[in-house]
C-alpha cells in the first residue's frame, strides 16, 4: 500500500458498495485494482455457511446444537433430550455428561453439526464444550475411528495432559481436521476437575470409545465424560 | 440481521475477515479457524447487527482482536514463516511486518487497545478518523494510543522501525 492508495477497510467497504469515494482513485491504481481482484478471487471461493434456521431436534442425540441461544438453554434443552431419549446414539459415562457444540467447516461452509450428520475428510471442527458441573476445570478430547487407534485432538501430543476449560461460549484452540480413515468417529469428551493425561487416559477412552464402558481414570467422580458416535463419509476423492 | 442476510452477504464479508486474519497472522490454516471463530460469533450476535457498514466495522474489530489474543497465546507459532496459500494480498512488507522482532516486542509491551489502533494505523494504513469508526474510540483516544505506542518504541530504541 502506498501513502496515496485508500486503507483497506476503505477498499473493502468500496467493494461491498458502502463507500464510493475511492472510485476516482481505483480506476488508476494498479495496486488497489490488484488488491480488488485478489479480494474478488477469494469471494468466489467462499461457500457461504449452511445454517440451520431452527434448532436440530433428536430424540437420538445428547448433542444440540443451539444456535443464537445461550450456553444455559443449549445445556437445558440437551439435557431435555436424554432425559426423553429412550436409545441414545450417544451414550454418558459416570458423572454425568458433558455439554458439547461442534461447528464445522467444510468447503469454506460454516454450519453447527447435527447428530443426523455425516463427517467428511478435510471436514474441519471446532469444539464447543461447557462445564457438567462448576468444579469442573479441564478438557481432554480424543476419537476412536475406524482404525481403533485413539486420535489425540485435545491435546494432541500423546504425553499432553487436559486442556484448560475455554470461558462459555467460546471454543476450544485450533481446529481438528477430519482425516481419510474409516469411520465412525467415536469421540470421547473428558471434563475432570484435575488435569488428566494421555499416557493413562488413551486405553480407558479407547474402551470408553468402543462401547466398552468407564474405566481407570475415567470412572472417578471428578470426571466427566460424553461420547459422540458420528457417522463418516469417505470417498475416494473430494 | 436475520441468518439468512448473513448467509446473504457472507462472501464478501467473510473475504474481507479471512483476508484480515491471513494478514495478521500470517498463516492459512490459523486464519481459517480464526475466520470461523468471527462469524460464530457473528451468529450468535447477528440479530444485534446490521449488514453495512457498521458489520464490516464491527468484523474488523473483532477479528483483529481475536488474531491478536492468537498471537499473544502462540508467539512461537508467528516466527514460522507464512503458509504458501496464503492470498497474495497487500505487500510482503506487510504481511511480514508483525514478524519482525522489534515490532513483536513493541506490541507485546503496550496495552491491547494500543495494539489494537496499532495494527489499523500501520498494517491497515487507516487514517485516525477510520480507526475511530473501526474500534468505536474518539478521535482523539486514537491520537492518544499512537502517542503512547510511539513513546514506548522510542523508550525500547524502536522508534525508527514503528513510526
Amino acid at each position: 500500500m502506498n501513502e496515496q492508495c485508500p486503507s483497506n477497510f476503505v477498499l473493502d467497504a468500496f467493494r461491498l458498495g458502502f463507500d464510493h469515494a475511492p472510485a476516482d482513485h481505483v480506476k488508476s491504481c494498479p495496486r488497489c485494482n490488484q488488491w480488488l481482484a485478489a479480494q474478488k478471487q477469494m469471494e468466489s471461493k467462499l461457500a457461504p455457511p449452511v445454517i440451520p434456521t431452527k434448532p436440530q431436534r433428536s430424540r437420538a442425540g445428547i448433542v444440540k446444537y443451539l444456535l443464537g441461544l445461550g450456553i444455559p438453554v443449549a445445556v437445558g434443552a440437551t439435557a431435555l433430550l436424554i432425559w426423553v431419549s429412550p436409545k441414545p446414539l450417544t451414550e454418558t459415562a459416570k458423572g454425568g455428561f458433558v455439554p458439547v457444540e461442534i461447528a464445522r467447516m467444510r468447503a469454506g461452509a460454516l454450519s453447527w453439526l447435527s447428530p443426523q450428520e455425516s463427517l467428511m475428510p478435510n471436514d474441519s471442527v471446532r469444539f464447543f464444550v461447557g462445564k457438567s458441573d462448576v468444579a469442573d476445570r479441564y478438557v481432554l478430547i480424543g476419537s476412536v475411528d475406524g482404525s481403533q487407534q485413539v486420535s489425540r485432538f485435545y491435546p494432541a501430543s500423546p504425553d499432553g495432559c487436559s486442556v484448560p476449560l475455554p470461558a462459555p461460549g467460546e471454543a476450544l484452540d485450533g481446529s481438528i481436521v477430519i482425516d481419510a480413515t474409516a469411520g465412525p468417529e467415536r469421540i470421547v469428551v473428558v471434563v475432570s476437575h484435575r488435569p488428566l493425561c494421555w499416557p493413562s487416559v488413551a486405553e480407558p477412552l479407547r474402551r470408553l470409545a468402543l462401547g466398552d464402558g468407564s474405566t481407570g481414570e475415567l470412572a472417578t467422580d471428578d470426571v466427566h465424560t460424553t461420547r459422540l458416535v458420528l457417522a463418516k463419509q469417505v470417498e475416494a476423492e473430494r | 440481521m436475520t441468518r439468512d442476510d448473513l448467509i446473504g452477504t457472507y462472501q464478501g464479508y467473510g473475504a474481507a475477515v479471512f483476508r484480515r486474519c491471513c494478514q495478521i497472522l500470517g498463516n492459512a490454516q490459523d486464519s481459517r479457524d480464526a475466520s470461523q471463530e468471527v462469524f460464530e460469533r457473528c451468529l450468535r450476535r447477528c440479530s444485534e447487527l446490521r449488514p453495512g457498514p457498521e458489520l464490516l466495522a464491527w468484523l474488523y474489530r473483532v477479528s483483529t482482536n481475536l488474531c491478536l489474543d492468537r498471537l499473544r497465546k502462540r508467539r512461537q507459532e508467528v516466527a514460522a514463516a507464512p503458509d504458501d496459500d496464503l492470498p497474495s494480498l497487500g505487500s510482503a512488507g506487510e504481511t511480514r511486518l508483525l514478524y519482525r522482532d522489534g515490532v513483536r516486542r513493541l506490541l507485546a509491551a503496550v496495552a491491547p487497545r494500543t495494539r489494537e489502533v496499532a495494527i489499523y494505523a500501520y498494517v491497515d494504513g487507516m487514517t485516525h478518523d477510520e480507526i475511530a469508526k473501526v474500534s468505536g474510540m474518539t478521535d482523539r483516544s486514537v491520537r492518544n494510543h499512537l502517542t503512547r505506542l510511539r513513546d514506548t518504541a522510542r523508550r525500547m530504541g524502536l522508534a525508527g522501525e514503528s513510526s
